[in-house]
């Protein structure tokens, strides 16, 4: 028993040790920072300090913290664009995967090796191009006024829309790898016996094909929601930094305003809420699928 | 009787990866008339399941025409047709309860709930699956999501229900006994069946009428009776059941002689001319040699294969092998040994040489 | 500068992992593009001493990188500000640079660091200012202030940008409200962020990509460091200039760590600098203010004619430099969240 016991645990240290090593123990110490007094010049004081949370939550009191919805405010804000990236997302890529799904098997591949393609660039050279091809003198005003279609520029850049763009252009991967995968080990039968049992396409589509797809989507919304809350190199340089992501809060708590504590205190809460929100999401989209469409 | 499902000159062509074609129905009629239990058997490939999905809708036919209850089937989609379909694979809707995949077909008729989960209900009864609605798929027996599928497919009284092997998936005890209840169901319910299978026992159980094809050509349309004792082809005869099949010449006194010399007994109205005699391997008995009455056909065992209720013999007559199946009666058989086939020359079927 | 910042990082690992294997080697760590690379090759050719450049896009990234513990490093070049503060937390080695025989070259009103006055430990390295690049055909004409500068996008529909730097942006509302840019009267830092919450719709972008989209003309004018002036000496429509309301200037000085493990050529470094042929090699190529006394004599005739490079006596006094603010960032970095979230 007892050896049994012992090799068990043998088998279980690599994952132990891999999860202590890169999850639980930084996630520690952002947690314990996050009670801590800020240091002058960067760093943390080993004193006690839930003023970090006052400010975010409203008991700092304006003597040594000063409380502002602001913080609130900007997540939330945040978090819908997240979620506005996810929809976006979903649209794109969910008639699209039904199309790969039925290409021939060699196509599809080649159709994979093309989404995971940009991976191979550094983001942030990506996102540069993108500013070369949305500026006013960039490729795309320059071939619609080449044609003629208008005549003058565009204004893309250092818009929402740019922003936008740019946070679908990066995310869609990660919206098509489990999408595509739930479309593709879907069961066309099932597609035709509902078509045999009297259901017209549409009634298929909400009652068989989204329900049976829907892990593939919860999945893929999960994997673009995350990232898309903490980014905020996208709307710094597409958007020109003009809105404030909490991404850029966390960053400019490090780097600009050297108060470590407080940005591990709003890191801290990001991950509450993201993982509340998330773990509702996903038991509630459970749920709704086989509920989905039943009148 | 008006027939509820006429098929007339159906043809389906398909294109090879190759880039050949394929005539997956070539030219195919068929009539099944009300509550009849007609199943299509061949061989994979032979165009069963292209004229399955064609009835159900799920492909259009090159040429030909469907008609069911007289109606033109040409542009009808696959919802709008009087027909279900249970599926090989049965098919069914795992995020949904057991009661609401079988309520389905009256859930998007707008049914409304009470009445679909009263019906369901009755339906589960129907098929044995009493108050089992509320499990998930994925929590039944192969045999129960298979009477699932029917339910499902039944409730919606459709005129005629499409089976597409589905009973391929289960073993073989299990097998036996949904085929008797297959059969028992479907008189219960009124419906017409058309069943797929590759399988000629299952076909043989239960059908009114067997529809053999091959090549996507009807070979033979017959009771399991005459498909077995009168094989139209020796295709049929092949496929059908284990087969002796000699070609003989007939001289019209009921017999018939064999390339090799041999003489059979044939039934005395027979004719005369080439032909292919069939004997099954189970109207054949075997006698010691040398008590063999005459006229029995002498041989010697090339193989035994012991069977328990039954004994398989392997017989080289002349050089050519014949089957013979005996029930085990304590006799000593042994390889080598010199025997006497006998048998009752009204079970000899003759068809014309060429076919 | 994004992009800056992830090539510093990666250089860095690179660069400490190369640079256990030399035998004399002197290892710099410099903001991105801020020393002549010929200046480097001219000092190994003379004393056989290999020099590696690591770089850093921020002051707060090079320090928190030393207190991390980042060693092989023997010079930084801090902003005036984060000297005080690297000799407060002892990070800095003394280097007596000041008895060097050269030292008489350096301008000593560029001893500005408080807690260093005399140049015991840090030299004078460079200084610059950030004023206005301005395109004079898309900005309608010349500017000359921080006020015509934000009226630019609603005179002429062209875009202008700012730096995405807190102090660089609350200092143009401080400077344009009259206050200093190190104010830390709440009443002042109100007064400045509502300045430029008001103009905050005529940015078009807070951004470190401003050179290029300015000289393709899709920006007609920007926030940025004077040493784009080099960039644009060929063309008289794209103009430099530093606003009547005052514009901040920043110096670094070159400084030897605690944990330098090559004092002695860093020594030898900071001599060679000293001398004004190679200093003027530096100001030439950086299009920025030179420190050292003798070298303003031979600069190029770009920088010396300019007087918004080349800053007069009268100009100077519009220049205000950072200055480390305490625990009254705070007041700034709500200020700056405000701006930000201003619609």
């Amino acid at each position: 028993m007892r050896r049994q016991r012992l090799f068990l645990l043998g088998l279980l240290s690599p994952v132990t040790l891999y999860l202590g090593v890169f999850f639980f123990g930084p996630l520690a110490i952002i947690a314990v920072f996050s009670v801590l007094e800020p240091g002058l010049y960067g760093g943390v004081e080993w004193n006690f300090y839930h003023w970090n949370y006052g400010r975010i939550f409203g008991w700092a009191d304006g003597v040594v913290e000063w409380y502002e919805p602001v913080y609130l405010k900007i997540l939330f804000r945040s978090m819908l664009m997240a979620a506005f990236t996810v929809i976006a997302c979903l649209i794109l890529v969910y008639p699209v995967t039904f199309w790969v799904s039925r290409l021939p098997q060699r196509a599809q591949l080649f159709f994979m090796f093309l989404i995971t393609l940009p991976f191979f660039t550094s983001l942030i050279i990506r996102l540069y191009a993108w500013l070369v091809i949305l500026k006013p003198s960039g490729l795309i005003n320059d071939v619609l006024l080449g044609i003629g279609l208008i005549e003058t520029p565009l204004d893309m850049l250092f818009t929402r829309f740019a922003v936008v763009l740019g946070m679908v252009y990066v995310m869609i991967p990660f919206m098509f790898l489990p999408v595509y995968s739930s479309v593709e080990r879907l069961d066309r039968t099932l597609i035709e016996a509902s078509g045999d049992l009297g259901a017209r396409g549409w009634q298929t589509f909400l009652k068989v094909i989204l329900p049976q797809t829907l892990p593939g989507i919860a999945g893929g919304s999960v994997l673009v929601f995350i990232p898309s809350v903490g980014n905020f190199i996208i709307p710094d340089v597409l958007g020109g930094a003009k809105g404030l992501m909490i991404g850029n809060l966390v960053e400019q708590q490090f780097l600009d305003a050297r108060n470590w504590p407080f940005g591990a205190a709003l890191s801290m809460v990001i991950m509450a809420v993201v993982l509340t929100v998330m773990l509702i999401y996903a038991t509630k989209i459970v749920r709704a699928g086989q509920r989905i469409g039943e009148v | 009787m008006q027939p509820i499902l006429q098929i007339r000159d159906a043809r389906r062509t398909y294109a090879t990866p190759e880039g050949g074609t394929v005539n997956a129905l070539d030219g195919v009629n068929l009539d099944v008339g009300a509550n009849e239990f007609v199943t299509l058997l061949g061989p994979s490939g032979c165009g069963k399941t292209t004229l399955l999905r064609a009835i159900a809708g799920f492909e259009e036919l090159d040429g030909g025409a469907i008609h069911l209850e007289g109606a033109d089937m040409r542009g009808i989609p696959a919802f709008r047709r009087p027909v279900n379909t249970v599926f090989q694979s049965y098919a069914l809707f795992s995020h949904m309860s057991v009661a609401r995949n079988v309520a389905y077909s009256l859930e998007v008729a707008g049914v409304g709930k009470s009445e679909r989960m009263q019906r369901a209900g009755e339906m589960l009864d129907l098929v044995g699956l009493s108050g089992m609605g509320a499990r998930k798929p994925s929590q039944l027996s192969g045999g129960q999501r298979q009477r699932v599928a029917l339910a499902r497919s039944l409730i919606a009284r459709p005129r005629i229900l499409l089976l597409d092997e589905p009973l391929s998936a289960l073993d073989r005890q299990l097998r036996q006994q949904m085929q008797v209840e297959l059969k028992n169901l479907q008189d219960e319910v009124g419906v017409s069946f058309v069943f797929v299978t590759h399988d000629q026992e299952e076909a043989l159980t239960m059908s009114d009428r067997i529809v053999v094809m091959k090549a996507g050509q009807i070979e033979q349309i017959g009771s399991p009776r005459e498909i077995y004792r009168r094989p139209a082809t020796r295709f049929v005869a092949d496929f059908i059941g284990e087969t002796n099949m000699v070609a003989v010449a007939l001289t019209g006194d009921g017999k018939a002689t064999t390339d090799g010399g041999l003489v059979l007994a044939v039934p005395s109205d027979s004719g005369t001319g080439r032909a292919t005699a069939i004997l099954r391997p189970s109207d054949l008995s075997l006698t010691a040699a040398d008590c063999a009455p005459n006229g029995a056909i002498p041989g010697t065992i090339r193989q035994e294969i012991y069977l328990g209720s039954e004994l398989h013999f392997l017989i080289d007559v002349g050089g050519s092998i014949w089957r013979v199946t005996a029930r085990d009666d304590g006799r000593d058989y042994h390889t080598g040994m010199r025997v006497a086939l006998t048998y009752d020359p009204a079970n000899v079927h003759l068809m014309p040489e060429a076919v | 500068m994004l992009f800056t910042k992830i090539v510093a990082t990666s250089l860095t690992a690179i660069g400490l992992l190369a640079g256990a294997a030399q035998a004399e080697e002197l290892r710099l760590y410099n903001w991105g593009d801020y020393i002549n690379p010929e200046i480097l090759a001219k000092f190994t050719e003379e004393t056989g001493i290999e020099v590696g450049l690591d770089t850093y896009s921020s002051n707060e990234e090079m320090l928190a990188k030393i207190q991390a513990g980042a060693t092989g490093y023997d010079i930084v070049f801090p902003s005036i500000h984060m000297v005080d503060i690297m000799l407060n937390l002892n990070l800095l080695a003394k280097t007596d640079i000041n008895q060097a025989a050269d030292w008489g070259n350096i301008d000593t009103d560029f001893l500005r660091a408080a807690n260093d006055p005399n140049g015991d430990y840090c030299m004078p390295y460079g200084w610059g200012t950030v004023g206005i690049f301005y395109n004079r055909e898309k900005s309608g004409g010349d500017i000359t202030s921080w006020e015509e500068f934000f009226a630019i996008p609603g005179k002429t529909g062209n875009k202008i940008t700012l730096l995405d730097d807190m102090r660089e942006v609350l200092g143009i509302g401080l400077m344009a409200t009259g206050a200093s840019v190190n104010s830390t009267d709440p009443a002042e830092i109100k007064a400045a962020t509502d300045w430029l919450i008001e103009r905050k719709g005529d940015v078009s972008a807070f951004t470190y990509a401003f050179p290029g989209l300015f000289l393709s003309g899709d920006v007609a004018a920007g926030q940025f460091f004077v040493g784009l002036a080099g960039a644009i000496t060929e063309d008289d429509n794209l103009q430099y200039v530093i606003p009547s309301e005052g514009a901040t200037m920043y110096e670094e000085a070159m400084c030897v760590l605690e944990s330098a493990p090559n004092k002695e050529a860093a020594r030898k470094f900071m001599e060679f600098m000293l001398r004004p042929e190679i200093s003027v090699m530096n100001t030439n190529q950086q299009f920025n203010g030179s420190v050292n006394v003798p070298a303003r004599a031979m600069l190029a005739d770009a920088i010396m004619m300019d007087p918004n490079i080349n800053v007069p006596a009268a100009t100077m006094t519009r220049l205000q430099m950072f200055e480390d603010l305490g625990k009254a960032l705070k007041a700034y970095d709500r200020a700056w969240n405000t701006i930000r979230t201003a619609e």
